[in-house]
């Protein structure tokens, strides 16, 4: 007998399968059409983030059914590769508990909303724009351009700090002024130098609090407020002004002093010089 | 020819004997040198084929030689009308009054509170510049720092009566009428004025907002802003110079008291 005369298909065997296959097609369609609507309906509801993992679990979910159905009408027993995929589910889940632990992970920092795709954030050493929060990982776009993956699972231990959640920010500028500064004139040039800023905002208003007394000079912690996004031209600014200001009006800014003492206060420190190199 | 310095330190020098002046009666745009409208110093070059457009902000002083940094400068290509015209703020604005004012239980005032004019610059209905007469500082009004609005502000004398309030040609009077219906006296520190959903309007030689009202309850600290239709009755001859930037749906506002007054 001739071997091909063996695998010869008959056209009846090729049912199942174009069944199968128009199944799977129209599950497709049927899910693209889901994703679309879920779309449109929660468009302005929920974050962008959200709604990217809700059209995933529609559409990975609808393509599920109809993968079942399908693999149903080419003749598989569902019992038994249920159960095989259950096997499966926990051999993998032995071999992959990472990963399993960044996917609860990420479903954790959906559902908490504490970020958002857009936001800039702080995570440990790390500061950036918040590129994608996906199953495994959040991307982040660094300010020097670098592409940074944290694992979600490392996100939910640290403490993240979203520099983007309201609409205004305060700036700690730390200055210090030398002792024979009158500290009430020093206050009343900083006041001015924030009034005439119109980044700086009017409200909140300024704050001045004393730190203390350093070593070389009185400290002076001069916090103002600014819009989110002007808040580095407007720190940069003050900063600048509050100099200028302070050489304008004859504050002096001081740098460390070191005194030494050799015993006797009144007497010079005696200074030989023993040999010249040459 | 410019007459404008270039200096180190981004600084530029203007010679103050070569600007020219404008009003808002009869704008006709200066081309290739120096004007101003109160604090903004506009510089629009024509060319063949585009236009430049710069200006910065700078107090004006008694001598020579003014000295102004931060200056924008733009190019529109293509050719054009240019027309100038007055608009009002693109944010809210908080009126702070020098001194605070108490209004008693069931008492009402009205205040004449000044806010700056913007230069709105278009070429065929083409906006290229929409800028503030002078520089304001920005604000948030709330009452905290996570609940609020980014606001401008402005210092004001909100003046009782007319008779006081300066013919400044370079501001809008808005009449805020505040009614308090609440059981208790108010003290009104500051005020959050809706500008952007005002229309403005020329009366003579003074620019006039439409009227808000502001009426507090007791429900619950809460306030309701109606802003009346058309040019508010102390304008005599009003015409129309620019409708609302922002919309209000049946002229009322709902807002939390926090939010209106301070």
């Amino acid at each position: 007998m001739n071997f091909f005369d063996h695998i010869a298909i008959d056209a009846q065997s090729l049912v199942p399968f174009i069944k199968a296959g128009a199944t799977l097609a129209i599950g497709w369609v049927v899910a693209r059409i889901a994703v679309r609507l879920s779309r449109s309906a929660m468009a302005h509801r929920i974050a962008k983030h959200q709604r990217v993992l809700a059209e995933r679990l529609i559409f990975w979910g609808l393509m599920a059914l109809f993968a079942v159905s399908a693999l149903n009408q080419l003749g598989f027993q569902l019992g038994v590769l249920l159960g095989a995929a259950g096997v499966l589910t926990v051999a993998i889940g032995f071999a992959s508990q990472t990963s399993a632990a960044n996917v609860i992970s990420g479903l954790f920092i959906i559902g908490e909303g504490a970020i958002t795709v857009g936001d800039l954030i702080t995570v440990g050493d790390v500061t950036g724009e918040v590129l994608s929060i996906d199953w495994l990982s959040i991307k982040v776009r660094t300010f020097d351009n670098l592409y940074v993956r944290i694992p979600n699972e490392s996100f939910v231990k640290s403490n993240v700090t979203n520099l983007s959640r309201f609409p205004i920010r305060r700036a700690d500028i730390m200055i210090g002024i030398a002792y024979h500064e009158d500290i009430g004139h020093a206050r009343n040039v900083l006041m001015r130098v924030a009034d005439r800023n119109p980044l700086c905002l009017d409200q909140p208003e300024p704050m001045i609090i004393m730190r203390g007394f350093g070593d070389s000079s009185i400290d002076l912690q001069f916090s103002v407020w600014a819009l989110r996004e002007n808040f580095l031209p407007m720190r940069n600014a003050m900063q600048e002004e509050i100099k200028q200001a302070f050489d304008a009006a004859g504050i002096e800014i001081p740098f460390p002093h070191l005194s030494l003492y050799v015993g006797e206060e009144t007497k010079p420190m005696p200074i030989d010089i023993t040999g010249r190199h040459d | 020819m410019t007459t404008v310095e270039f200096t180190r330190q981004n600084s530029y020098y203007l010679d103050m004997d070569q600007k020219v002046e404008l009003t808002w009666e009869d704008i006709h745009l200066p081309f290739n040198e120096w004007c101003s409208l109160d604090q903004l110093w506009l510089y629009i070059a024509q060319k063949s084929q585009e236009f430049a457009v710069s200006y910065c902000y700078a107090e004006a002083r008694n001598r020579r030689w003014l000295q102004f940094t931060d200056l924008k400068e733009t190019r529109y290509p293509g050719a054009g009308t240019l027309k100038a015209t007055a608009g009002l703020a693109t944010r809210p604005v908080v009126a702070k009054p020098t001194q605070p004012l108490h209004l008693p239980r069931g008492g009402q005032i009205t205040l004449f509170v000044g806010t700056t004019l913007w230069f709105c610059l278009t070429r065929d209905d083409e906006l290229l510049l929409d800028a503030p007469l002078e520089r304001l500082s920005d604000s948030w009004f709330g009452p905290d720092t996570q609940v609020g609005e980014v606001c401008y502000a402005s210092p004001t004398h909100a003046r009782l009566t007319m008779e006081g309030v300066p013919r400044n040609p370079f501001k809008a009077v808005t009449p805020v009428e505040i009614k308090n219906h609440s059981d208790a006296p108010l003290v009104i520190d500051k005020v959050n004025l809706p500008v952007p959903n005002l229309a403005l309007y020329l009366d003579g030689h003074r620019h006039w907002t439409s009227q808000v009202t502001i009426t507090l309850t007791s429900e619950q600290q809460r306030g309701e802003v109606h802003i009346s239709p058309g040019a508010p009755p102390q304008a005599r001859f009003p015409v129309d110079i620019a409708p609302p930037r922002r919309k209000l749906e049946g002229g009322m506002l709902h807002k939390a008291m926090s939010l209106l007054l301070g």
